[in-house]
């Protein structure tokens, strides 16, 4: 084993002593600055709001074992391939989903044996690609949607650290590591018809959830996450007897309280343009940033202000183009397709 | 009080003359042409008398299964412009085929409407006429939104429902602002008190009152439901853009007292719905607007979503073993945008 590589792999060991084992790890690169990655090979650097690496493979301090999902966005690939990489405990136990023009290669390799699933597809960048796992079982996801399903023994219990990896040169824009985990309460800020439909979608998706049109932190006990559906209008909220500082005010005393329990969030606007406007952006710019996690349905994103927001905060965006879409994201986002 | 009584004898006189001259007038005709699913004709003064003979009674279709099940009751033409709404009940009248409950439609709820300019489209009326084979063609009512006046007049100033909310005078003509109704108010009153007798009497299960609004209007592809209605709703609004028609979802709020889904779910344990679509002849400000064949919101288009939404929720109402009604025989959305109107209308 040469210096470098052992290097890596006790940069990857530290990394599995202090790696975050919360619900949500995400790491935008806007701030220009280089964040707080535990191991490196090739070259990387932050520039423009992009991670750009160069033949090599880099690893945050996050664990993905059993039920986690780990997301990258890849901004551009110039070379072989963009991967995602996850369970890394050394050169010879990793997995990996790589993309590249043509479709997605699966590769894990397990005591030093490799094994590898394929899937023609169509590529075009910027891409998210996704990798989840549920006990021996992995998807793949690009752009939200499933490409590939493969099974291997060997990962219910590898447990390793998570990162991107390029052949070539590839910029990445956003790296989100998460699971997200039930019962779920689902409440409406602005008091939108959207949080029923989100109820309604998590019925479909089969997540246990509660939904409270009015929830207060005190509704908050035995969940693990917090959806917030925005979405104002202010015949809701006057039917409600309530005003915009009101709903922001409850916003805050929600999020608050979840992070005091460390609760994960996520933020969701479902109902497109016609549920955007002067109240509705009023929360949007207050609460997106706060989400661990944003959905949006692109009509509703077609000024880019969810887009500035998550970049500007380093936040997974996830756009869908139909309302129904969110029951789908609700699946992957909470490993219910296994 | 000699003076409030006096004007109470007066304004009573008024609605017995308003009745005389309406009974002298008797109710519009229509061109509808009943298929083999209608079981029953009735009148809307089978639920309150006083309405027979006056242009405020109107033609019910009853579809009767046999089977039981729940009872839905489909409103179209309450008011006259809004012209999908009437097309798409007319095409229950003559297609559909009930297999389980019952559906009740009334064509033209508001039966009073016509016989005047109509003061936002000058243009749009008094008739749309649609092609069929051969020539064919069939022409169809097309009329303002509000009663006519000279059935119903003068307007009062504010028109005061009685949950104490005001409108414009004018409004006192409109069905959808009158909810539930008077025995002895007006004709319009009447015409909304008969509506609510029905829905008590038949123990309606889904209400679905058609209507349209202007394109740039906030209303246009809206699916306003009673809050008891709302999850209903929701689910067909969200399986609906699957299908590419993007509809708001909009709670019926305190604020819409006298409105049809306010005032009947209120009142009774329907599930009520209200479903707006884009009229080019009620966006002001538009020169000689075609209701019909606009390109951007066909007639087609507009009953198909009308269709669509009411069977959607039908089906979702059943899947969720709520009192069923199921009817074949109405298209798809898919299907009328395919073939037009006009084929699924008899001939």
């Amino acid at each position: 084993m040469d210096r470098r590589v052992l290097t890596i792999v006790l940069l990857v060991f530290v990394a599995a002593l202090v790696g975050v084992a919360g619900p949500v790890f995400n790491v935008g690169f806007s701030s220009g600055t280089e964040p707080s990655w535990a191991a490196a090979t090739g070259t990387w650097q932050v520039a423009d709001g992009q991670l750009r690496g160069e033949n090599g493979r880099v690893l945050f301090p996050v664990q993905v074992g059993a039920g986690r999902r780990v997301e990258a966005t890849i901004a551009s690939l110039a070379g072989e391939w963009a991967a995602v990489v996850a369970k890394y405990q050394d050169e010879n136990n990793w997995v990996e989903v790589r993309i590249m023009n043509a479709g997605v290669l699966l590769v894990t390799r397990t005591g030093g044996l490799e094994r590898t699933w394929n899937q023609a597809i169509a590529s075009t960048f910027p891409a998210t690609l996704t990798l989840a796992f549920s006990g021996s079982k992995a998807r793949v996801l690009v752009n939200g949607n499933p490409v590939l399903e493969a099974a291997d023994p060997a990962w219910e219990t590898m447990l390793g650290a998570a990162g991107v990896a390029v052949r070539g040169q590839a910029a990445f824009s956003q790296f989100h590591a998460s699971s997200f985990a039930g019962p779920v309460l689902i409440t409406s800020l602005g008091r939108s018809p959207g949080g029923l439909m989100a109820k309604v979608l998590a019925e479909r998706a089969g997540l246990v959830h509660d939904y409270i049109e009015g929830a207060q932190p005190s509704d908050l006990r035995s969940v693990q996450t917090l959806i917030l559906v925005l979405g104002a209008s202010s015949k809701g909220l006057g039917a409600a007897g309530i005003s915009l500082d009101d709903e922001l005010a409850r916003g805050r005393a929600l999020i608050a309280e979840a992070r005091r329990q460390g609760l994960a969030v996520v933020v969701m606007h479902i109902e497109g343009e016609p549920r955007r406007g002067a109240l509705s952006d009023a929360l949007i710019t207050e609460f997106t940033p706060q989400a661990d996690y944003v959905v949006v349905k692109a009509d509703g994103n077609a000024d880019g202000l969810f887009t500035t927001l998550c970049q500007a905060h380093g936040l997974p965006l996830r756009t869908i183009t139909a309302t129904a879409e969110a029951a789908e994201v609700m699946v992957d986002l909470f490993s219910l397709w296994r | 009080m000699r003076q409030q009584l006096n004007w109470r004898g007066a304004a009573l006189g008024a609605v017995l003359l308003l009745n005389l001259v309406a009974t002298a007038q008797g109710p519009a005709t229509h061109d509808v042409r009943p298929g083999y699913g209608i079981t029953h004709l009735a009148w809307l003064s089978d639920y309150f008398p006083p309405l027979r003979g006056t242009p405020g009674d109107t033609r019910i279709y009853i579809l009767d299964s046999g089977v039981p099940g729940g009872t839905a009751l489909v409103l179209g033409g309450t008011h006259g412009n809004e012209i999908a709404g009437v097309l798409a009940s007319i095409v229950l009248v003559e297609r559909a085929t009930p297999v389980q409950g019952r559906l009740i439609v009334i064509p033209h709820a508001n039966n009073a409407v016509h016989g005047y300019p109509d003061p936002r489209c000058a243009s749009c009326g008094p008739w749309v006429t649609l092609q069929g084979p051969e020539g064919a063609a069939r022409s169809f009512r097309y009329s303002p939104r509000l009663t006519n006046p000279s059935l119903q007049s003068p307007d009062p100033e504010t028109y005061v429902h009685p949950s104490g909310l005001s409108f414009p005078g004018e409004e006192a003509r409109n069905l959808n602002r009158v909810y539930p109704g008077l025995p002895g108010g007006t004709l319009t009153e009447q015409i909304a008190y008969a509506i609510t007798r029905l829905v008590i009497k038949e123990t309606v299960d889904y209400v679905f009152d058609l209507h349209e609004a202007g394109p740039s209007s906030r209303l246009a592809h809206t699916l306003v439901c009673h809050p008891r209605a709302l999850a209903l709703g929701a689910i067909a609004v969200i399986d609906l853009e699957l299908e590419g028609v993007r509809m708001k979802l909009e709670p019926s709020r305190e604020e819409f007292r006298g409105l049809s889904h306010r005032e009947l779910g209120d009142l009774t344990s329907a599930l009520v719905f209200l479903i707006e679509t884009p009229n080019p002849g009620q966006e002001p400000g538009l020169e000689s607007p075609d209701v019909v064949a606009d390109p951007h919101y066909p007639i087609e288009q507009r009953v198909g979503i009308h269709l669509e939404l009411t069977m959607r929720i039908l089906a979702i109402g059943n899947q969720l073993r709520l009192q069923p009604v199921v009817v074949t025989g109405v298209p798809t959305y898919r299907e009328i945008i395919k073939t037009g109107v006009s084929a699924w209308l008899n001939w």
